[in-house]
This record gives structure tokens, sequence and C-alpha cells, in this order.
């Protein structure tokens, strides 16, 4: 499946979601894909289908995991865990 | 940006808070008593908080205590608490002991500061060097003093 949109989802979609957005979109830029589209989210917003991946805070993977794919993160503004699973992930689905 | 969302009266060092609530109580005290957040907004965090966990827990030593803006924000402000003893928000959490209380007017005012203050905190150092800050004068300095990076 072709990854076109990743969604970070938080508690409100204000604070923590952004930080995530913010990692995802280094990490991306740091692996040469530019065709994938970020953006941050309530969680009460996320509905089925509203992106291909959605990068959370454990505390999070029981209400989104319904949703979607998900990429749960221990420590939510880790830049380190997340481009290790990000790149994990990315590599295992064919993206690069 | 960020100097003008972090005013010195929304500063404060505290010992120890007795649970996470009283943490969430006082960490946006000093925007209601300055007229940035409404007083439900303490509650708004709390009810939230019991609905989707303590999604403002970001690191180890930090939370960004934040609602909607509909829950209660007047104007877009930032308040720093530091305490001198941990607080965890849930028993298998983080020990927390900077938290950087968040009041967004919507989804894009603020976000300038929180590219600010993703910064300040993925700084170790800086974080440690709040944290060991004596005064609210200090915490201010320690907060907006501009990281020496490569």
């Amino acid at each position: 499946m072709a990854i076109k949109k990743i969604m970070c989802a938080c508690g409100v979609g204000l604070g923590s979601s952004f930080l995530v957005e913010m990692n995802v979109n280094k990490v991306l830029k740091k692996l040469n894909v530019h065709d994938i589209e970020v953006s941050h989210s309530a969680a009460t917003d996320v509905y089925k289908g509203a992106a291909d991946l959605y990068v959370i805070g454990k505390d999070m993977n029981d209400m989104i995991s319904a949703y979607g794919p998900t990429l749960v993160l221990d420590n939510i503004v880790s830049l380190p865990e997340l481009e290790k699973k990000l790149t994990e992930y990315l590599t295992e689905k064919g993206v690069i | 940006m960020i100097e003008t969302m972090l005013k010195i009266e929304n500063i404060q060092i505290l010992e120890s808070v007795k649970d996470w609530k009283e943490a969430i109580h006082v960490s946006v005290m000093p925007l209601v008593a300055s007229g940035y957040v409404e007083e439900r907004y303490i509650q708004g965090i709390i009810d939230n908080t019991v609905h989707y966990g303590s999604y403002y827990v970001l690191a180890p030593e930090i939370a960004l205590p934040h609602a909607r803006p509909e829950q209660g924000v007047i104007s877009k402000q930032l308040a720093i608490t530091v305490l001198r003893n941990p607080i965890r928000f849930t028993s298998d959490g983080y020990d927390v002991r900077l938290l950087i209380t968040l009041a967004a007017e919507d989804g894009a005012s603020h976000l300038e500061a929180l590219k600010a203050i993703a910064e300040i905190i993925s700084d170790e150092q800086k974080v440690q060097s709040i944290l060991k800050a004596k005064t609210s004068e200090e915490v201010l300095t320690r907060f907006l003093e501009k990281t020496e990076r490569e």
C-alpha cells in the first residue's frame, strides 16, 4: 500500500501532535521522501481512511488503532525514536 | 515571538504538589490570575485527561498542559511551573518537574511558540538548567536564551 498521508494525533490536536508533525517532517526530509503529506489532528477528528499511517503516543493506541496502521512512540518528542521507527516502517512498506 | 507569550508573573517555582490534579490546577492558575484563560480551563484539562490520558506529558521531566481554545482560552499565553519534587500523571509515566502550560487561541497562532518550545525541550542540558534555576527571573532567562547549536 502506498503511503501518501501521515497524521499525527494527540488528545486535543494542538500541542503534542504538532511537535510530532515537526519531527516527522524532519525525518522525511532526512530520508529524502517528499511525496508524503503530514498533518496533525485531535484524536476525536481521526476517522478511518483519514491517513495511511497515524503517529501517536502510546496512550492513544487503543483509540486510534481501530482507524488504521499506527506507529506508537514511547517518548512523543524523541526524534531518535521516531527516526528509527519511521525508517523501519517505511522500509518495510517499500517506500524507501 | 515566544517572548510575547511568556511573562515573568506567569513563572513560578514550587516545592511540590499532592497529585496530578493539583499539578494541573497550580500550573494553570497564573494564566487565570492574569486573565489569559477562564477558570474552567483547569477543569477542561482535567476532563480531557480522564478521556484521553495525560496526552501532554511529552518526555521525561516535561509536561505541556493544554486544552482546546473553546475550553476557556481568552488569549494566547504560556506559564511555567518548576516543581522541586516531581509528580507523575500515571503510575508508569515519567517524573515531571517542568510544566509549560499553553493557552492557544486557535489551531495556528501558537505554532511559532511551540516550535521554540520544541527546541528547548529537545535540549536536555537546557531543561536541566531550567530545573536548577533558583528564581523565576532565572527560569525566564534560561528559557529565552538562544541555544548554542551547530
